[in-house]
């Protein structure tokens, strides 16, 4: 919105709007991660980090998420216990 | 000559598949091709009563794929325009009780004795789609310029693309151009932007639609009105003419309307 539409609080037109919420949502639709795939990515990632840490697997989340510098792979892992497990690699 | 087989499809519901199929089946018998439209939408069973025809109704697509019937029983030949034929579904069975080998087998023996055989598909992405797809030569896709039927629509052109069928068309359905006019509605470029595929045809929103639906007269027995001439238009664009689109009246303000009534006193306003 421009100087001119907010001083007078108009909102664009709703065709513009259905546009660009259509083309994210699209945008989406078109590249979605499916659950197989994210599945597939969480043992990737617990078996590479078990080496090193001792984390929580059921605590666990892989996520998607877009934004404004397009989609972005979200892992949040609980760490169960850090030093047994890089005391236990040496 | 072998026919041709168009199925008809969207993705969401309630965008105008039936219609769109009734009203090509009429343009196209009405320009000499002979036409047969089947129902492919198990169950739910509409394409009859748009066109007319739900009192003659003998045997059904099941009744022929099971073969109780023969091709030939089950079709109805409608009595205005001889060259157009229709197949109801079955309205007691569901969508599982066809495949889409049946369906493809089905298709190779209406080709032989007509020039078009349109697919009138269910919504949805499921069983009933699939058997609809399976023995298409093109896909015509139909939306309405809104978000939820266009992004439908996106994932139809996808999956299409994804069964090796050639790049599907799109007929805009239900275009409000006094709307568009206002930018309060996506116009054609809008959606053309978004879905990338080539255009076939625009139907405007037309009261006539509704009335002759009513009726059991579908809108493109009359080419006078705007409705009937889009559908006219775009079975000229099936046979291969190069024809203009084009820009619709806006029928929405009082003087289009008194200007309409004067013009068609009796065919209703038009919106």
């Amino acid at each position: 919105m421009n100087w001119f539409d907010s001083l007078f609080r108009r909102k664009p037109p709703s065709a513009q709007v259905a546009k660009s919420r259509l083309k994210l949502a699209i945008q989406i639709d078109r590249s979605n991660l499916s659950p197989e795939l994210l599945d597939m990515l969480q043992e990737d990632i617990v078996r590479a980090i078990s080496q090193r840490l001792d984390i929580d697997r059921d605590g666990m989340k892989i996520t998607t998420e877009r934004g404004e510098g397009g989609q972005r792979l979200i892992a949040d892992i609980p760490i169960k216990n850090v030093r047994a497990k890089a005391a236990s690699s040496e | 000559m072998s026919g041709i087989v168009i199925t008809i499809t969207s993705g969401k519901g309630g965008v105008g598949k039936t219609t769109t199929t009734a009203n090509l089946g009429v343009a196209l018998a009405r320009r000499g091709k002979r036409v047969a439209c089947i129902d492919a939408d198990i169950g739910l069973r509409n394409l009859d009563v748009v066109l007319g025809l739900e009192n003659r109704i003998v045997y059904d697509i099941v009744d022929v794929v099971e073969g109780r019937a023969r091709l030939r029983q089950a079709l109805i030949r409608d009595k205005r325009l001889p060259e157009l034929q229709m197949l109801p579904a079955a309205q007691t069975r569901d969508k599982t009780a066809v495949n889409p080998q049946q369906m493809i087998k089905l298709a190779a023996d209406l080709r032989a004795d007509v020039d078009f055989v349109l697919i009138d598909s269910p919504a949805g992405i499921e069983h009933g789609f699939r058997n609809a797809l399976a023995p298409a030569d093109r896909v015509i896709i139909v939306t309405t310029p809104e978000v939820s039927a266009v992004r439908d629509a996106d994932r139809i052109i996808g999956m299409v693309e994804a069964a090796e069928k050639p790049k599907p068309q799109l007929i805009l359905n239900r275009l409000r151009p006094g709307m568009v006019k206002r930018q309060e509605m996506m116009s054609t470029e809008d959606v053309l932007e978004i879905l990338a595929i080539e255009l076939i045809g625009i139907v405007p929103e037309d009261e006539n639609i509704i009335t002759s639906t009513n009726r059991g007269n579908p809108v493109a027995f009359d080419e006078k009105q705007q409705a009937g001439a889009a559908y006219g238009r775009i079975a000229q664009r099936l046979l291969g003419e190069d024809v203009p689109f084009m820009v619709f009246q806006d029928n929405s303000t009082f003087l289009a309307r008194v200007q309409n009534w004067f013009r068609n006193p009796n065919g209703g306003g038009g919106a």
